[in-house]
């Protein structure tokens, strides 16, 4: 059996330690993603065609995503 | 933890302080997260003053001993928070992880006697109403409420075309109405502030659930005065049309914290039953 003591340093610890790894855990690298494949996107399919579209800024902004593609 | 040792308060509240540092840092990601949203959204604001009722709640609604089985509850709601936690987090969705903070709180509370279980369950109005919750029956309920807002001399309601909302016609423009406006967070706030009046006023747990109802039944008048009030204003042009939005957002909120801390002038009824001051005279000792 452990001392009152001994209980108390063992559940601050864990505590500390769960603490550590939730923060590695949210801190953790996101992946990456690659733009280059949503460029390589095809511009011409089943014989329809399509063309570039300039983003609005203020959508883009509210979008927030790493790449956007605008066509029509 | 323990309640009345003989070493005296100081000594306990030294000993406890670790303890309570290393909840604070075990539980740093969830608790950051929650003060984000709070700052980033007004309506969430109305959960600020929870934190100071469940601490006169506890005052008033101190058991005499901890439940035999509290402390093993306390240890695996902790352990359970914590794990939740970790897996909200790993699962990117961290927001979810606060029910788990909240849940250890309450069972915190009363499984190691700090409050009774009244108190323990206003402690799960700390958390600010789910987006989820707030948009589910978005537009219905808050177009609903601006029709009857608009039957006011004077107020109309838009006929919304394409992407645009529902909105209040004012002789000045149009209010937009939002998901906030179906009042699912005052409808909260009150129900919380009507179950803490009832607690501090030594109610039992029926009558806090019966105040909890009853606040959240009167968010509805309430919103629709609001609605009328704020209509009324920028029709008659004493409120400039773009205040009225930030207005709504925050007449909830501000609603529900003066409403709170107006509690603070009640005199609470310790031990959670109502004064009969005959039996008191009777329990104390000759």
């Amino acid at each position: 059996m452990l001392s009152r003591r001994s209980e108390s340093a063992l559940l601050i610890a864990v505590l500390a330690g769960v603490g550590a790894l939730s923060w590695s855990l949210l801190l953790r690298p996101v992946t990456d993603s690659d733009p280059t494949r949503f460029a390589a996107l095809p511009g011409t399919l089943n014989g329809w065609e399509s063309i570039e579209l300039e983003i609005d800024e203020s959508v883009s902004e509210m979008l927030a995503a790493d790449q956007n593609v605008q066509r029509a | 933890m323990a309640a009345g040792s003989s070493d005296g308060p100081s000594a306990s509240l030294r000993r406890s302080l670790p303890l309570g540092l290393a909840l604070l840092i075990a539980f740093s990601p969830v608790l950051i997260d929650l003060g984000r949203h709070i700052v980033a959204t007004p309506w969430a604001r109305g959960a600020l003053v929870f934190p100071w009722l469940v601490f006169l709640a506890a005052r008033a609604d101190r058991p005499d001993r901890p439940p035999a089985s509290g402390r093993r509850w306390v240890a695996l709601a902790l352990g359970a928070a914590l794990v939740f936690q970790l897996l909200a987090i790993g699962g990117d969705a961290i927001r979810i992880a606060r029910v788990g903070v909240a849940a250890a709180v309450a069972i915190g509370l009363w499984g190691s006697g700090l409050a009774g279980p009244r108190t323990a369950l206003l402690a799960l109005w700390l958390l600010p109403v789910p987006s989820f919750a707030v948009e589910a029956l978005s537009p219905g309920l808050e177009t609903a409420k601006g029709r009857l807002a608009a039957l006011w001399p004077g107020l109309g309601m838009s006929d919304p075309v394409g992407l645009s909302g529902p909105a209040l016609v004012t002789g000045q423009g149009a209010i937009a109405l939002t998901p906030l406006e179906g009042g699912v967070v005052l409808a909260a706030g009150l129900a919380g502030l009507l179950w803490a009046r009832a607690l501090l006023r030594g109610g039992s747990l029926g009558r806090c659930s019966a105040g909890a109802v009853i606040g959240a039944v009167m968010a509805i008048p309430l919103q629709i005065v609001v609605l009328v009030a704020l209509g009324q204003g920028v029709s008659s042009g004493w409120l400039p049309l773009d205040l009225a939005r930030p207005m709504l957002d925050l007449a909830g909120p501000l609603l529900v914290v003066a409403g709170g801390l107006g509690l603070t002038l009640l005199r609470p009824v310790h031990g959670g039953r109502t004064e009969r001051p005959a039996a008191r005279r009777r329990s104390v000792p000759c």
